[in-house]
């Protein structure tokens, strides 16, 4: 008798690693959610720009996949499905409330300065000197603040395809506007961060 | 003549620049272009900026909670942090309690005080009564009128006139007023936020 091989998770593809989940396997869970925090956690940060707010969404976000990983039609990207729900949690959000105050000096609901520390967008290298670290947050702050000033349909398009690295035709899907839509909305996005960081430039 | 002025660079043709597989004149008029070649510069300072931006690590308990919300567990299930979600309904389901029992105690105590004070109570509430009957009666009367008035009263009264008539009327009538009930409620509860396809 041979005993059944451990899976080694990180070799299989995220299809593969839904089929376990789709038989209720909790280490598949862990798995997904290991692949897929950072990304969807960070998109809805950059969105709706309030840590906590970010937290409840990503929480929302992974509950409904993985409440509902049934229903995943395997002929699409996983990382469509996920983004497309991370996306739409944080455009509900935004409809709901008008956003428009910056986190990056910490949310505007904290009190003490732990608070407004763990609140706040953190810009920072392990590696930099001190002065690195203050020039590069102050680069890192004009960045945010420039994506911050976006449309939230040029948001989601230019965070997909420049911070997440997703191809257009991924970003087509999970917004469900037509290729070349989104590739304008790229364009014009890209146009407006070059003048919103012209001072970046001329430095 | 006048020379022709080449058309400067496409989205998919500034794209290619920067992925190297730029097509020929794409290549060439970036040579001889100072605006596409500027732009082009600027577009990759851009890129270069957003490619370096961090990506954020959510709190190392948010697996934790989205594992014990799938799979509820005594031992999985968190500890209700400060300000998390299930913290807040509690303090939502606390609020309208609270509320209830309030409103609940007011008007018990206003029956209250009613039965041990009835003449002052009917001395108070008299009047308000009256008011009120008077002005529901001129309400009914308005809307009678009103309806008697219309032209397609005499067609409805017509086709109500016998039973055989008016059950299949009223119950089409009911049908569709339940339809539209269920159709609007799905509509406003639906979200942009969904799980499916």
């Amino acid at each position: 008798m041979t005993l059944p091989t451990p899976v080694d998770w990180r070799m299989l593809t995220d299809q593969e690693v839904v089929r376990h989940a789709v038989l209720g396997r909790e280490v598949a869970y862990q798995e997904l959610m290991r692949r897929y925090q950072r990304p969807v956690f960070s998109l809805i940060y950059r969105m709706v720009r309030n840590r906590e707010l970010a937290e409840d969404l990503t929480q929302e976000t992974f509950i409904k996949v993985l409440g509902a990983i049934e229903s995943y039609r395997p002929e699409y990207r996983f990382s469509s499905w996920i983004f497309k729900i991370a996306n739409n949690a944080s455009i509900d959000q935004l409809r709901r409330r008008a956003l428009d105050t910056l986190s990056l000096d910490g949310s505007p609901h904290a009190e003490t300065p732990d608070a407004i520390e763990a609140t706040s967008l953190q810009i920072r290298d392990a590696t930099e000197s001190p002065l690195d670290e203050v020039a590069n947050r102050e680069l890192g702050a004009q960045i945010e603040e420039a994506i911050g000033q976006l449309r939230p349909e040029y948001r989601s398009c230019i965070l997909l395809r420049h911070v997440e690295g997703r191809p257009y035709e991924e970003i087509a899907e999970i917004l469900d506007l037509p290729l070349g839509t989104v590739k304008t909305y790229i364009h014009r996005a890209r146009n407006e961060l070059r003048i919103l960081l012209a001072d970046l430039h001329e430095e | 003549m006048i020379p022709e002025i080449p058309a400067h660079l496409s989205i998919d043709e500034l794209d290619a620049l920067h992925d190297g597989s730029a097509s020929p004149r794409a290549t060439s008029h970036i040579a001889t272009c100072l605006q596409c070649t500027n732009l082009l510069a600027q577009d990759r300072r851009v890129l270069a900026l957003l490619a370096a931006l961090p990506t954020w690590d959510a709190s190392p308990r948010l697996a934790v909670r989205v594992l014990a919300e799938l799979h509820p567990h005594p031992t999985l299930a968190p500890a209700a942090t400060p300000g998390s979600t299930a913290d807040r309904a509690m303090a939502a389901r606390r609020r309208v309690m609270v509320g209830g029992l309030l409103t609940g105690s007011l008007v018990t105590a206003g029956c209250a005080w009613a039965a041990f004070n009835p003449t002052t109570a009917a001395g108070l509430a008299g009047p308000i009564v009256q008011e009120v009957t008077h002005a529901l009666w001129l309400a009914v009367q308005a809307v009678t009128a009103n309806t008697l008035e219309q032209p397609w009263f005499g067609a409805v009264r017509d086709a109500l006139a016998t039973p055989a008539r008016a059950v299949p009327l009223l119950a089409v009538a009911g049908l569709t007023y339940v339809a539209v009930l269920i159709g609007f409620r799905k509509v406003l509860s639906r979200s942009v936020t969904r799980a499916s396809w």
